[in-house]
């Protein structure tokens, strides 16, 4: 829209950079201040500020409130943001920026590790920082991003990315925010593709929940011989990553999207003393009373899903997150798997809304609530003081279509949001403009 | 139109001399004279001769009265039928035989048809006799013929109405050549590498319409060589071509194999497209669109297989059992009822039973739900006979007609009845023939000094005895034993006094019963006669008692008789009684099943109709010269949009809706979807597939279409897949709920084929084209190849008609027909294409070939090369910003289509998914997002824009006067990413109401949760209908390499279902691999 690239102007130099070329955003040398903005997100649970400030320093937030700050620091940059919103950078779980390129190129995807039990892997020390994926992403407002090991049975450890930085370990913000296990399908198939008959299958379904068992028995009695004689325990690099999770101090993420599949995670979890999160979370409103005696948190891979069964409704991933809220079960909303959709996730949110859920839940579920579950939730995705300056400021109603930031800020460096998706509309806007098709660009006033 | 088929009676109505070997003794005398007397005579459904007498001579019925009425000649045999009933013979109008033996000999003729699954040359009358086992098998159920069918292939072969005889050289073929079988099959093949095609089911269709054609084509050319062979070749030899001869002219019947309703649908119109005289195998399944069933009036085989019931004992997974799943297995046993009761002309066959024995239960299943036994019979004798073209010589009991007669021992199919014998063409053979004794019932055995009571059970082959102990003595005083205590020592006055008590008798039950007529031999504990050892008991029947002797151990003899008893009957015993049908029950009690169409989720009662509707105060997007009306009303009448403004009257009787606050769009148009297509999306087999038709294979069933219309979308572009150069041909439709394939065609739609180029077509290895210069070459020869072709035909049809006599005419190729379209205007190329370099590569191809490209898909890069496909004229019909999920897609924009509508080309925006193809709003905001178009604009992207790229915008696409009236009608602006559709409105009927499917949802929950306790009863009964546990399927060793690809594939399945995805719509539709292995790995290599 005209206002938004008037806006963009102002505040981005140049968005015609390559993304390989694309430095990473300078370290914050100067106090910020967002003034005249409308602020969302800013305070737990509370109505959006119409009118407000944010100041942020060194990457932290320092201030924010209602009308303009009592002052400002020395040397502040301020920016206004009449008729703008200021919300946190979204985020993203189950995300794979980074993790793969191009998901038919296989040399591309480090997704995937070899084998079925591989809790030693952690997402972080395989990321690409230099992703063409992660721009695009990034101007999405999608600006953290929790990625998944995908595959095996014990997929590997989840990371927390912020989604900047020279090197992988900058954006690493978590590196073990989680361990990924790929949870057997309990509800038997009988479509004629299943080659498997459902007694088999049964106990497929079976062999394997008792394999997971006894690998984290193993784990445990690992970690207990390891605490008991730290020194005279012999070393294992997978158990050795797996202290923390059989300790249920970092969280299991279960990757589950049947009733039967929820339920049987959950209550294995619970009865092994895990912190379970169920990723995916298809048919959880069927185990509404289960996952809220647990207090087991849900991130839904996606509202944009087909019904799981012709025999629900039309609509049942659309009304998921209403009845999730309703259900008082903590949920956040995530895009599902494919890497170059991972702006999509406020219209995954957006769905959500049309479907029932109030809008501050749903811009609450891709900020505050998916950084509370995957542990990072004191750092970032609320607009706080003392919390990382990880915030954008958008144009038009949050969650629409055509609301985009203008302006992003991840620790308060300011990043590019152009990308090599802006820099092909350029330059072939200007192929057009030579050849007369398109008219030509009006020079800004310097 | 009925035509009396070739019946080879001669062969049996007079001694088969030729073929006997030479008598090895004295020529016997074959006197086949035959007098049935003394049965109820059922001569036809309907009508009875009780006490009534068959006289059969020489294999046919001769005489039929009352018994004693009809005499036979000197020399009859006659028949005492006492308490057995005589129906005629049954005819088993759908025996599939295994003929793929045959079928792979004639694949390997010398003149076979290029594809292995085209044998219509086969028949069934060349192969070996029906197995001997098969025959008796059909016999002991009452069958005496049967119209074999061959089961290998596509063209399948003819079959042929032959004699369930015992004896192999009488179980001949009386109708040779009765019917060509045709089934459209394409999943599971393992045939050879050159015959995979066809893998889809539109594959099928399409072979079967190219074989019909060069029948045509070869008659044709026989007819001129056979007038003037001067100066023409010779046609070339083709038995299969040359054996279709009498299909083609409509003289012998095709027999469609069909799978369900919808491919009955199918047959039909392929039937009547060629002017075939069609009969159809049915699936069953037939009840689910009876309207349309009927409509088709094609004589059906309905088979009495009914579906296993879902098993829902885990309530835990219930969810995976549709209602449609569900009520389809509730009302299958009403099929055949329901499909009389609607005038179809139904017979009865075999085909589909798992096990034929399981016959009489299925028809009884059957007449639970209120079929007579006179219709069922009717389905099994005379309308069989009748569609096999046999009225006058079997189906019936009359003079004239053969001696295939069915004896039982009660009605048909009863529970307690048995087939007593068959009589084929006049040569009994006995099924259930139990040896009677001729003594049974109460007896008392006397021998010396011996008294026994007991019964003879004939059935049971049991002989029971009782010894009748000492009367008892006076209660009071107990028999003191012999030495003088009284009983167990006890002293008698201390034992409180028993209430006088029968003793029990003493019972002794014979072994090795061994009966005869007349004759009865048994073991016996000596006890029984006071005797120590084992007797063995020898015994034959004098006059009314048995006379026998039993030897002892000691090698004594003990002479005894048997008499009859009399034992007083209790009251409430009763003859065991034919069972009847029951009374017509008062109450249905599957009256809660929703019947709707389609049968199960969101079905509808009815077809919706067209609405008088004005719509008040909305903010209407015409997508027409109105631009946005605001505060506007819209008046629909007929259909169609009578106007458009504000302050419209409300003309009597118009439906008026307040739309104050909300809006109004023409409905939207997906222009690339994969809803709803039966059988394969792809067939990849080929690098050239022109003569595939989506249309042939919609699927108005689809869930997937209420989803979209819930969205808003109204008109889709069905395409094929992507995985060849030349893929098939598209189809149109409106997204008719409710309605069938016919409602949901797009009448008048220009026809379209999808192309496609770039990585997906040049990836599979071993075939031409391996890379995009090669899709160039390929395409550029099709093309040559059509323009030669269609100036061959043109050629052909100039010649006057003298010269067209001596002139072998141009073979009709559906391919070339379809690329020939394409050459001058007539089709519209739908093509799939990524790069620019190919995208360019085309335009220049189209260009020097002199037609225009239809619509450019998916078209990613066409951003960079907007100049050109403008210039060109093609359409652009992208995603709004799907990218970097292949290497030819990394350079995808999302403002490629606004940029592109920015140099002036027709732009739409696509689904290619049953999920996005629910929310393509949307995906039109997103061109406002990222492209600054215009918010009207981008409306267009799925409304007039797609329209105008398929040649539908004078109807449809935008909301103007005159035009249809499909409208969505939403509660908030149409972009907003929070908007829903309330309704969703085609030409004038309201497809979708969200109110409405909530209230459908609840009904269908509601049914849902009945046919679940039902379910779940009838899965706890033992019940007839409960299959036995399936056996793990395919636990067979397979080759390693094909177990590895099979494992490969369930865990990559498994993998998207524990993604979520519905395991049910993973499938032959999904990938287009037809479920075979082979298909998988191309599918695996293929990707997106």
């Amino acid at each position: 829209m005209k206002t938004c690239a008037i806006m963009l102007s102002l505040f981005v130099a140049s968005i015609a950079l390559a993304q390989s070329e694309m430095p990473a955003a300078a370290p914050q040398d100067t106090p910020i201040a967002i003034v005249n903005a409308r602020i969302d997100q800013a305070v737990s649970g509370t109505v959006p500020i119409a009118r407000g400030h944010v100041v942020f320093d060194k990457g932290l937030v320092v201030s924010v409130g209602e009308g303009d700050p009592a002052s400002l620091p020395a040397n502040c940059q301020k920016i206004d943001g009449a008729g703008l919103t200021v919300l946190p950078g979204f985020v993203n779980t189950g995300s794979m920026l980074g993790l793969v390129e191009t998901l038919q190129v296989q040399a591309t995807d480090d997704r995937v590790e070899f084998g079925a039990w591989r809790p030693e892997v952690r997402a972080c020390v395989a990321v690409n920082p230099d992703s063409n994926l992660i721009p695009v992403a990034r101007a999405g407002g999608v600006l953290t991003s929790c990625l998944f090991p995908q595959g095996g049975v014990v997929s590997g450890h989840a990371s927390v990315m912020r989604l900047d930085g020279w090197t992988s370990e900058d954006q690493t913000i978590l590196p073990r925010a989680g361990l990924v296990v790929q949870w057997p399908v309990s509800e038997p198939i009988t479509a004629p593709w299943m080659d498997k008959s459902v007694e088999d299958q049964k106990r497929d379904a079976q062999k394997n929940m008792k394999e997971i068992d006894r690998f984290f028995d193993q784990a445990k009695a690992w970690a207990d011989a390891h605490e008991a004689d730290p020194t005279g325990t012999p070393g294992d690099l997978r158990f050795q990553n797996m202290v923390e999770v059989v300790r249920g101090r970092e969280p299991v993420i279960l990757t589950a999207n049947s009733p039967g599949s929820i339920e049987s995670a959950v209550l294995w979890a619970v009865r092994r003393g895990l912190k379970p999160v169920i990723w995916g979370g298809m048919g959880a409103d069927q185990c509404v009373p289960l996952l809220k005696k647990h207090g087991v948190p849900v991130l839904v891979a996606g509202t944009h899903r087909l019904p799981r069964r012709s025999a629900g409704s039309i609509d049942d991933v659309y009304r998921l997150p209403a009845r999730l809220y309703t259900e008082g079960i903590p949920f956040a909303i995530a895009t599902g798997s494919d890497p170059s959709n991972e702006r999509h996730l406020p219209d995954h949110a957006a769905t959500a809304v049309a479907y029932g859920l109030p809008p501050d839940v749903a811009l609450r579920a891709i900020t505050r609530d998916p950084a509370t579950i995957m542990g990072v939730g004191g750092k970032l995705g609320s607009i706080e003081t003392g919390k990382a300056a990880t915030l954008q400021l958008v144009s038009g109603t949050p969650l629409e279509m055509t609301c985009e930031p203008l302006v992003a800020f991840i620790d308060g460096r300011r990043v590019d949001l152009g990308n090599h998706q802006t820099r092909l509309d350029a330059k072939y806007r200007e192929k057009y403009r030579r050849m007369g098709k398109l008219p030509p660009v009006a020079k800004p006033a310097p | 139109m009925r035509r009396t088929p070739v019946i080879a009676l001669a062969a049996f109505a007079c001694v088969a001399v030729a073929q006997d070997p030479p008598p090895v003794a004295m020529r016997p005398a074959d006197l086949r004279r035959d007098l049935i007397e003394h049965a109820t005579v059922v001569v036809r459904p309907g009508e009875r001769i009780e006490d009534g007498a068959i006289l059969l001579e020489n294999g046919w019925i001769t005489k039929v009265g009352k018994a004693g009425e009809v005499k036979g000649p000197a020399g009859t045999t006659v028949h005492d039928a006492r308490g057995k009933t005589i129906y005629p013979g049954l005819i088993d109008s759908g025996l599939v035989i295994e003929s793929a033996a045959a079928a792979r000999a004639h694949a390997d003729d010398a003149s076979a048809h290029w594809n292995r699954k085209v044998v219509p040359q086969l028949r069934v009358v060349d192969m070996p006799p029906v197995p001997a086992a098969t025959r008796k098998e059909l016999r002991d159920l009452g069958f005496t013929l049967a119209a074999a069918h061959p089961n290998t292939g596509i063209f399948r072969g003819q079959s042929a109405v032959v004699l369930l005889a015992e004896d192999d050289r009488k179980a001949e073929a009386i109708v040779p050549e009765a019917a060509q079988v045709i089934a459209f099959a394409h999943v599971g093949d393992d045939g050879a590498e050159d015959s995979r095609y066809p893998a889809a089911l539109m594959g099928a269709m399409a072979l079967v319409r190219q074989t019909l054609h060069d029948a045509s084509w070869m008659a044709a050319c026989q007819r001129v060589w056979s007038a003037n062979p001067q100066g023409n070749d010779p046609p070339e030899a083709s038995a299969p071509l040359t054996s279709l001869a009498r299909v083609i002219a409509g003289s012998q019947p095709v027999v469609f194999d069909s799978g369900d309703e919808e491919e009955l649908l199918r047959t039909v119109r392929v039937a009547r497209e060629f002017g075939l005289d069609a009969r159809v195998l049915g699936s069953g399944l037939e009840f689910r669109r009876l309207a349309d069933v009927t409509a088709a009036k094609v004589p059906v085989v309905v088979p009495l297989e009914f579906p296993k019931t879902p098993d829902v004992s885990d309530p835990r997974k219930d969810d995976s059992v549709s209602l449609r799943e569900l009520a389809t297995w509730a009302l299958a046993p009403r099929n055949l009822k329901e499909l009389l009761d609607a005038g179809v002309d139904c017979s009865v066959g075999t085909h589909r039973l798992k096990n034929r024995a399981d016959l009489p239960a299925r028809a009884r299943r059957a007449m639970s739900e209120g079929l007579s036994e006179d219709r069922l019979l009717a389905c099994l004798t005379v309308n069989p006979a009748k569609q096999l073209g046999l009225a006058k010589v079997t189906g019936t009991i009359e003079p004239g007609r053969m001696a295939n007669l069915l004896v039982t021992d009660g009605p048909l199919f009863g529970e307690k009845t048995h087939v007593m014998a068959t009589w084929v063409a006049g040569t009994p053979s006995f099924g259930h023939e139990p040896v009677k004794f001729s003594f049974s019932g109460p007896f008392t055995l006397k021998a010396d000094g011996v008294e026994l009571t007991g019964t003879i059970d004939t059935d049971a082959k049991s002989i029971a005895f009782e010894k009748q102990p000492p009367a008892p003595p006076a209660p009071a005083a107990p028999a003191p034993t012999p030495d003088g205590k009284t009983e167990q020592g006890a002293p008698a006055a201390t034992k409180p006094a028993d209430a006088p008590k029968a003793p029990e008798p003493e019972k002794f039950a014979a072994e090795r019963v061994d009966f005869d007529t007349d004759r009865v031999g048994f073991t016996l504990k000596g006890e029984a006669f006071g005797v120590k050892g084992l007797l063995r008991c020898t015994a034959v029947v004098v006059g009314d008692r048995v006379q026998g002797t039993a030897e002892t151990g000691d090698g004594k003899e003990i002479a005894f008789t048997l008499e009859k008893r009399d034992v007083p009957k209790p009251a409430d015993a009763k003859p065991a009684e034919p069972a009847k049908p029951e009374p017509a029950k008062t109450v249905d009690p599957l009256a809660f099943i929703p019947r709707t169409v389609p049968l199960g989720e969101y079905g509808l009662d009815a077809p919706v109709k067209a609405q008088s509707v004005l719509v008040r105060n909305a903010t209407i997007w015409t997508c027409g010269s109105d631009g946005i009306v605001t505060g506007g009303d819209m008046l629909v009448e007929g259909g169609k949009v009578k106007a458009v403004g504000r302050g419209l009257k409300a003309p009597e009787g118009v439906l008026v809706i307040d739309a104050t606050g909300k809006h109004v769009t023409p409905g939207l148009i997906d222009c690339h979807s994969h809803t709803g297509i039966n059988g394969g999306v792809n067939e990849w087999t080929k690098n050239n597939t022109a003569e595939c038709r989506i249309d042939d294979c919609i699927d108005p069933n689809a869930q997937g279409w209420y989803r979209e219309l819930a969205g808003g979308l109204t008109v889709a572009n069905q395409l094929h897949g992507s995985a060849n150069p030349i893929g098939g041909q598209n189809s149109v439709v409106r997204l008719k709920w409710g309605g069938n394939a016919d409602d949901f065609r797009f009448p008048g739609a220009i026809g379209g084929i999808k192309f496609a180029l770039g990585e997906n077509v040049v990836r599979p290895r071993g075939r031409y084209p391996n890379t995009r210069m090669g899709v160039e070459a390929l395409l550029r020869d099709n093309f040559r190849a059509a323009r030669e072709y269609a100036a061959e035909r043109a050629a052909y049809e100039a010649l006057p008609a003298d010269a067209k006599t001596r002139t072998m005419p141009p073979r009709r190729d559906l391919q070339l027909d379809t690329l020939a379209e394409i050459l001058v205007g007539k089709r519209l190329i739908h093509c799939h294409s990524y790069r620019q370099d190919e995208i360019l590569m085309l335009l220049r191809l189209a260009d020097e070939f002199g037609f225009r490209i239809g619509t450019l898909q998916h078209v990613l890069e066409g951003y960079k090369v907007a100049d050109e496909i403008s210039r060109h004229g093609a359409g652009a019909s992208t995603f709004s910003d799907w990218w970097a999920y292949k290497m030819e897609v990394m350079d995808a924009i999302p403002s490629n289509g606004s940029l592109m509508r920015d140099v002036g080309v027709l732009v739409s925006f696509n689904s290619d998914s049953d999920e996005m193809a629910r929310r393509m709003n949307m995906e039109a905001a997103k061109a406002v997002r990222y492209g600054d178009c215009p918010p009207e604009e981008a409306l267009k992207f799925v409304t007039l824009n797609p329209a105008k790229q398929l040649r539908i915008d004078h109807r449809v696409g935008s909301l103007e006067l005159g035009k249809d009236a499909d409208f969505v009608i939403w509660n908030r602006e149409p972009l907003s990413s929070f908007a829903m559709a309330d309704s969703t409105w085609i030409e004038g009927a309201c497809l979708f109401d969200r109110a409405k499917a909530d209230a459908m949802r609840a009904r269908d929950r509601a049914a849902r949760a009945k046919l679940l306790e039902l379910a779940v009863a009838e899965g706890e009964k033992a019940g007839a209908l409960k299959a036995p546990p399936e056996p793990a399927k395919e636990s067979k060793p397979a080759p390693g390499m094909l177990a590895r690809m099979l494992e490969t594939r369930r865990n990559a399945l498994l993998d998207e279902v524990r993604r979520g995805r519905d395991p049910d719509s993973i499938g032959p539709g999904d990938c287009g691999c037809g479920g075979s292995a082979e298909g998988w790995r191309l599918m695996l290599e293929e990707g997106r």
